[in-house]
C-alpha cells in the first residue's frame, strides 16, 4: 500500500513518506480508494500533479486520426494518452503514439542549425558540422534558392515523405510559387494503392470493409485492419471479430487478421490470378451475381462497338444500351428502358455491337480455378469454396434502412492492401479486385466495402466523392484524373509517361542519372529534403547516392542526422509533433445520445511544450523561406496558392482566407484552419485545455457513398472504357512526338490500358537460380517509419516481442530442405537489383514455402543517429531498380522480388 | 472488493500498445516492463496461428511472491491488489525468482534509454518515482484506480481486449465475462488464484 502511494509523493522527503506509510499501514482496513483520498488530504496536496493538461493531436503515423491529452510538469511533457473525447480513438492510443515522449527528448535529435565544413560528401565522411544561427542558415539557403530560381526554377527539387503528415503546408504551394514541378514524395512507390479506387470509385482509397455490418471480409496483401496496430482500426477489427465477422486472408504470410480467421497462403505476385478466378467462378460456374446492380448501377449494359468503345447516340452523344423489351437501342439514362440486355449481339445504325458485360464475360472465361492454381498454389476447390461463400454471404437483393433511407445491404467485402496492389500489374489488379465486389452489388453500401478519402482530410463528407460523369459513370478522381500531356517533359518523375502514378521517386533518381532516357534537358542542382528519406526508402541505395552527388547544394529539415542530412550542406533542426501547431479536419462514426452519427471534427495540434532544442516547425520554415526568396506575397505568391485550397491538405474558406501580403505564423494558420472547419468561434488557444472536440454531426448514412448517389444516379465501370480512352490518348501523344517509353515495349505497356481486366505475364522470365520471392510487411511499432520510430528506444523495447523482427524468415520445410536452421547467417541476393542483404534465419510455419520474409524497413547507415536505428535489414535493397517493371498505371514498384538465399561463408 | 482483469484473447491484436502505455504511465527504466504481450506461433503450415498473450502481475490471492518475501514488503490488499512496500523491500529478489508468471523485475538503478547520453528531461522527471534496489511490478495502476480511473493498459487498448473491475461483484462486467466465457487463469494448477482471467483463448 505505502509502496504504491509513495510514488505520488516523490517530491517529499523519504521521512514523510515513511511516516505516512506507517500511519496508513496502521489504518489498514479501509478500501484502497478511501485510503488514497485520505492520503492526499493528509499530505495537504492541493495542486494537481501536473501543471497543465493539453489536448492535442497525435502525429505518429501517416494521416493521423487520433486525439491525445498530454500532461505537462515543469515544462516537460510527462505523459501522452489518447483523448477519450476524440471520436476517432476514444482514449485509445497505439504503441507509436504511446512512445511519443521518448522521441521528443531523444538526445540524437538535431539541436541547432548545422553547416558543413568538409566539402567532401559521403556517408562515411565527417561533414565537420559547425552550429550556426537560424538567420545565417536561412540566408545561406535563400541565396542558393534565388540563384537557382534565376537560372532555372526546375533545377530545385523538393523531396518529402510520410512524416509531413499533419502539417498544414506540405510544400506544393511553395513549389508552385517557386516555379518547380519537382515536388517529389518518397513514400508512395511501395504502396501504390490509389489508382483503382480513383478510377472506379472516385475515391482515394478502398474499398474498405464496414466495421458495423460486414459479415465476410476477404483480404489480399493487406494488414491495415489489425496488423498495423492503429488504435481506431484495431477497435473496429476486434469489434467486428467479436460480433462474428469471418475473415479470409489470402497472403503469403500469416497476418494478425489471418490468425483470427482463415489463412489461405498464396505465392507472391499472383493475386491477380486469384481475383480473376473468383470472377470466373462467380460469373461462369455459380452464375450468381447481382443482375439488377449490374444493369442499373454499372456500365455492364452499355453497348460496345468493334472499336472497343461505347456506341453513342448520334444526337446526344450519350452511350447506348439495348432495351430487351423494346428490342431497341436507347440512351443509358432513358427512363423507358424496360430491361437492359447484358448479353447478345445487336446492330445499331449499321454498327454491330454487344453489351459490355458480354465482352467482359468472354474475357474472363478462361480464368478457371485450375488455371489459377498453377500460378497461386491455392487449390481450385478453395477458390470455388471462397467464391461460393462470398456470393452467399452477400445476400443479393437484401436491403437495410438507416436513418430512414432504404439501402442495399451486402455484408461482404474483398479488400486489397499494398502487398497485392504494388505489383507491375497493380493498377489493373486493383480494378479487378474492386470488380469482385461489383459482381455482388457490394460497393459503397452498408455491409460492403466503401471507397474513402482517407480520414476525410479535405473536409469532404464521403458521399460527395461519388459523382457521375457525362456518360453516367462514376467520375474518376485524384490519381485517375486526366493529366495534360507535357512535352518536352519538365518533371523529373516521368509523369509524362506514367500520368496516373502516385509518386515516382524511383523514376526521379533514374532520371537524374540518365536525363536523356526521360527526354529531359536539365538535371536538378538544389535539393531540399524534409520528412522523408529517399536514401532509405528508394530501393537501390548506391544509385540514389550517385544521384545525390549531382546536387550542387543540399539542405534538409531533419529530426536526426539521417542519411540525407549527413550529405547536406545545411541541416535545419525540425520541431516534432508536441512542439508544433497544426489544424485539420477528421471524421469518424460516433455514438451520441441521439444515436450513431458521422462526426466531422476539427483537430488542433497545440505547441504542447516549447521546443526542446533550437528547432522550428516546418510550416514556419517554409513561410520564412518563401519570404526571403520573395515568393510569399502577391497574387502569384505562396499565400495566394494556399488560398486556392487545391494544393494543401487543409482547405481555408472565406472569411478565413489569407491576406496575400501578410506573413502568418504556424499558429495563426492553425487557427484559420480550425475556424474554416468549425466556425468563427473555434479558437486554438481556447481549445488548449478542453477535451471535448468541436464537431459537426451528420447522419450516419452519410458514411455510405450510396446515400449521396443512390440507384439510378451513377454507375460503376465494369468495362473500363475510360481507361481505354486514357491509353489511346497517351499512345497517340507519345507516337506524335516520336518518343519511347522508358524501359517499356509500347505494346506491353498499353496492355495495361485495356478495358477488360486480364492476366498479364511478368515482363521478366523466371530465372531458376533465383527460386524464392522476398516479401515485406509493416510492423506494428515501425509502420510508415515516421515520428522518429526507428530512433525510439521504447518502440524497440516493445518490438522485441515480435518473433520475426530483423530476421530472414523461411517456411520451416523449405528451410530444412536447404539445410538451414534457426540462427544461420545467410545472404539474400536479389535477381533484379543485384544487391544482397544479410540476416539470421528464422524457420517458421507462418510463411508460404516459396517465400523469404523480411519485415519492416531498417538498416540506417548514418552513424550520427541513435545506434538503434542502424539495426536490422534494408529490405528495399532487394527491389527492382528501373522503370521497366514499374506499374504503368499506379506507377509503383514491382512487388515481385526474386531472390536466392545461401549461407554466409 | 477484489480488483481483477479479464483479457479477451480474441480481441487482442498483439500490438503492444499496452506495453508502452504502461511504461509511460509508470516511468519505468529500460528493461522493466510491468506488462507485455507475448507473441507465439502455433500449429503447422498452413494451419498456423499466432497466440497473443498479454501478461502482467496476476494479483494472485495466494501469491508466491508474498510467501517468499522475508520482510513482508509484498502484501495482498483488501481490494485484491498485490503491492510492494518499497520502503520495506530489501532487494533480495526472492520474489522475482518465485513469481511463476515472470511478472516482476528488479530495479537496480534508474538508467537512461540513451546509453552514453545525459538523462533526458523526461527521464529526470520520472527517476524520483523509483526507489532503486527494489522489486517492481504492475499494481493495476492503483493510483489511477483510487482516483476512479481505469488502469492505463485498459484505456489505451484500441482493441478493447482488457476489461477491469471488481471480481467480488457478480454484476460487474469482469465477473459476467469470467462466468459466461469460462475465464481461465494461467497456471491455475499452482493454486495461486490469480485475479487475471483470460477468455476466448
Amino acid at each position: 500500500m505505502a509502496g504504491i502511494l509513495s510514488r505520488k509523493l516523490t517530491r517529499r522527503t523519504m521521512f514523510k513518506v515513511s511516516a505516512a506509510a506507517a500511519a496508513l499501514a496502521a489504518a489498514g482496513e479501509a478500501l484502497f480508494g478511501d485510503l488514497g483520498a485520505r492520503m492526499v488530504k493528509a499530505q495537504g496536496e492541493a495542486a494537481p500533479p501536473y501543471d497543465e493538461t493539453v489536448y492535442s493531436w497525435c502525429r505518429q503515423c501517416a494521416l493521423p486520426p487520433c486525439g491525445i491529452k498530454v500532461d505537462v510538469k515543469d515544462g516537460v511533457a510527462v505523459r501522452v494518452q489518447g483523448n477519450p473525447e476524440c471520436p476517432s480513438n476514444l482514449g485509445a492510443l497505439c504503441s507509436r503514439g504511446n512512445a511519443t515522449i521518448a522521441g521528443v527528448y531523444n538526445p540524437y535529435r538535431v539541436k541547432a542549425p548545422l553547416k558543413r565544413t568538409n566539402p567532401e560528401r559521403g556517408l562515411d565522411k565527417d561533414p565537420g558540422w559547425v552550429e550556426i544561427s537560424w538567420d545565417e542558415a536561412m540566408e545561406t539557403i535563400a541565396a542558393e534558392m534565388k540563384k537557382v530560381r534565376a537560372d532555372d526554377p526546375r533545377k530545385f527539387m523538393y523531396c518529402l515523405g510520410f512524416a509531413r503528415s499533419g502539417s498544414m503546408l506540405e510544400g506544393m504551394e511553395f513549389c508552385e510559387a517557386f516555379g518547380t514541378p519537382n515536388y517529389i514524395e518518397v513514400d508512395g512507390p511501395t504502396c501504390s494503392v490509389h489508382f483503382g479506387s480513383s478510377l472506379l470509385l472516385g475515391n482515394f482509397v478502398g474499398p474498405a470493409y464496414d466495421p458495423n455490418y460486414t459479415r465476410l471480409l476477404i483480404q489480399l496483401g493487406d494488414g491495415s485492419p489489425a496488423s498495423g496496430g492503429y488504435a481506431p482500426d484495431s477497435a473496429d477489427f476486434a469489434s467486428s471479430i467479436s460480433r462474428g465477422m469471418k475473415v479470409i486472408v489470402i497472403d503469403p504470410r500469416l497476418t494478425t487478421e489471418a490468425s483470427k480467421g482463415e489463412w489461405v497462403p498464396i505465392r507472391p505476385g499472383t493475386d491477380l490470378a486469384f481475383i480473376l478466378a473468383m470472377q470466373q467462378t462467380i460469373v461462369h460456374e455459380l452464375k450468381r451475381f447481382d443482375v439488377e446492380f449490374l444493369k442499373r448501377r454499372t456500365n455492364a449494359p452499355y453497348l460496345i462497338g468493334p472499336d472497343d468503345h461505347y456506341v453513342r447516340d448520334k444526337a446526344s452523344n450519350k452511350p447506348l444500351v439495348w432495351d430487351a423489351k423494346a428490342s431497341a437501342a436507347k440512351t443509358f439514362d432513358d427512363a423507358t428502358v424496360g430491361d437492359y440486355a447484358l448479353e447478345g449481339s445487336f446492330a445499331v445504325e449499321g454498327v454491330s455491337c454487344e453489351p459490355a458485360f458480354a465482352i467482359y464475360k468472354r474475357g474472363i472465361a478462361s480464368y478457371t480455378p485450375e488455371w489459377a492454381e498453377e500460378k497461386t498454389t491455392i487449390p481450385a476447390a478453395t477458390v470455388r469454396r471462397i467464391a461460393q461463400e462470398f456470393v452467399e454471404e452477400a445476400r443479393i437483393g437484401s436491403t437495410i434502412t438507416i436513418d430512414g433511407m432504404v439501402m442495399p445491404f451486402r455484408p461482404v467485402c474483398l479488400q486489397s492492401g499494398r502487398g497485392a496492389v504494388t505489383q507491375f500489374y497493380g493498377g489493373n489488379y486493383h480494378c479487378a479486385a474492386i470488380m469482385v465486389n461489383m459482381l455482388v452489388g457490394g460497393l459503397d453500401v452498408p455491409g460492403s466495402g466503401s471507397g474513402g478519402l482517407g480520414p476525410q482530410h479535405k473536409c469532404t463528407p464521403i458521399p460527395l466523392a461519388l459523382k457521375p460523369d457525362a456518360d453516367g459513370v462514376v467520375l474518376p478522381k485524384v490519381e485517375a484524373l486526366p493529366r495534360a500531356f507535357e512535352w518536352p517533359p519538365n518533371r523529373l518523375d516521368g509523369k509524362t509517361f506514367f500520368p496516373y502514378s502516385h509518386d515516382n521517386p524511383h523514376i526521379v533518381f533514374d532520371a537524374i542519372l540518365d536525363p536523356k532516357k526521360y527526354y529531359l534537358d536539365y538535371t536538378p542542382e538544389v535539393l531540399y529534403v524534409w520528412a522523408g528519406n529517399p536514401i532509405l526508402r528508394v530501393y537501390d541505395q548506391e544509385k540514389v547516392l550517385k544521384a545525390f552527388e549531382k546536387f550542387r547544394f543540399i539542405f534538409t529539415l531533419s529530426y536526426s542526422v539521417d542519411e540525407p542530412a549527413l550529405l547536406a550542406d545545411i541541416v535545419l533542426p525540425e520541431a516534432v509533433g508536441l512542439e508544433r501547431y497544426s489544424g485539420a479536419q477528421r471524421g469518424a462514426l460516433y455514438e451520441t445520445p441521439e444515436g450513431l452519427r458521422n462526426a466531422v471534427f476539427g483537430m488542433v495540434a497545440q505547441q504542447v511544450i516549447k521546443p526542446v532544442y533550437n528547432s522550428r516547425q516546418p510550416d514556419d520554415v517554409l513561410i520564412e523561406l518563401a519570404e526571403r526568396i520573395g515568393i510569399l506575397y502577391g497574387p502569384r505568391g505562396m499565400n495566394a496558392k494556399i488560398n486556392t485550397g487545391v494544393l494543401s491538405p487543409v482547405k481555408l474558406v472565406a472569411p478565413f482566407l489569407l491576406d496575400l501580403d501578410r506573413k502568418y505564423s504556424a499558429k495563426e494558420l492553425a487557427n484559420l484552419v480550425f475556424k474554416s472547419s468549425q466556425g468563427a468561434e473555434a479558437d486554438v488557444d481556447a481549445q488548449r485545455n478542453v477535451a471535448k472536440m468541436r464537431m459537426r454531426l451528420l447522419p450516419s448514412r452519410t458514411a455510405y457513398p450510396y446515400s449521396g448517389f443512390p440507384m439510378g444516379t451513377t454507375r460503376y465501370a465494369l468495362y473500363m472504357e475510360n481507361l481505354l480512352c486514357k491509353g489511346e490518348e497517351l499512345r497517340g501523344n507519345i507516337r506524335r512526338v516520336g518518343a519511347m517509353i522508358p524501359g517499356w515495349d509500347e505494346d506491353a505497356f498499353f496492355d495495361h490500358y485495356k478495358p477488360v481486366v486480364h492476366w498479364m505475364d511478368h515482363p521478366k522470365a523466371d530465372s531458376p537460380d533465383f527460386d524464392l520471392w522476398a516479401i515485406n510487411w509493416k510492423t506494428a511499432q515501425f509502420s510508415f517509419g515516421l515520428g522518429g520510430s526507428v530512433d525510439n528506444p521504447w518502440l524497440h523495447e516493445a518490438a522485441q516481442f515480435d518473433p520475426y523482427l530483423h530476421l530472414v524468415c523461411l517456411n520451416r520445410a523449405t528451410g530444412e530442405a536447404r539445410g538451414f536452421k534457426d540462427g544461420d547467417l545467410v545472404w539474400v541476393e536479389s535477381e533484379d537489383s543485384g544487391c544482397k542483404v544479410q540476416g539470421r534465419v528464422k524457420l517458421s510455419e507462418a510463411f508460404h514455402p516459396d517465400v523469404v520474409g523480411i519485415g519492416g524497413l531498417f538498416g540506417h547507415r548514418s552513424q550520427q543517429m541513435n545506434p538503434l536505428a542502424l539495426q536490422g535489414i534494408h529490405f528495399n535493397s532487394l527491389m527492382n531498380t528501373g522503370p521497366e517493371t514499374a506499374d504503368p498505371l499506379g506507377g509503383g514498384f514491382d512487388g515481385r522480388h526474386k531472390v536466392k538465399v545461401y549461407k554466409v561463408e | 472488493m477484489r480488483y481483477g482483469m479479464v483479457i479477451d484473447l480474441q480481441r487482442c491484436v498483439g500490438c503492444n500498445s499496452c506495453t508502452i502505455a504502461c511504461k509511460q504511465a509508470n516511468g519505468t527504466p529500460p528493461g522493466v516492463l510491468r506488462t507485455r504481450v507475448l507473441i507465439k506461433e502455433t500449429g503447422t503450415y498452413p494451419n498456423t496461428r499466432y497466440q497473443y498473450l498479454p501478461i502482467l502481475c496476476m494479483h494472485c490471492q495466494v501469491p508466491e511472491c508474498s510467501r517468499v518475501c522475508p520482510t513482508g514488503a509484498t502484501k495482498v490488499l483488501e481490494n485484491g491488489i498485490v503491492t510492494i512496500d518499497k520502503d520495506a523491500c530489501i532487494g533480495c529478489q526472492f520474489c522475482v525468482m518465485a513469481c511463476p508468471y515472470g511478472a516482476r523485475s528488479f530495479v537496480e538503478e534508474y538508467t537512461s534509454y540513451f546509453p552514453g547520453q545525459e538523462m533526458t528531461a523526461y527521464e529526470k522527471s520520472q527517476s524520483g518515482r523509483f526507489q532503486t534496489g527494489t522489486a517492481d511490478k504492475c499494481d493495476f495502476c492503483a493510483d489511477r484506480v483510487a482516483a476512479g480511473e481505469l488502469p492505463v493498459c485498459v484505456v489505451t487498448c484500441g482493441a478493447h481486449a482488457r476489461i477491469f473491475g471488481d471480481l467480488d461483484d457478480p454484476e460487474s462486467e469482469v465477473s459476467k465475462l469470467v462466468a459466461q466465457h469460462h475465464g481461465k487463469q494461467l497456471l491455475s494448477e499452482l493454486g495461486s488464484k490469480p485475479s487475471v482471467f483470460y477468455i476466448n483463448g
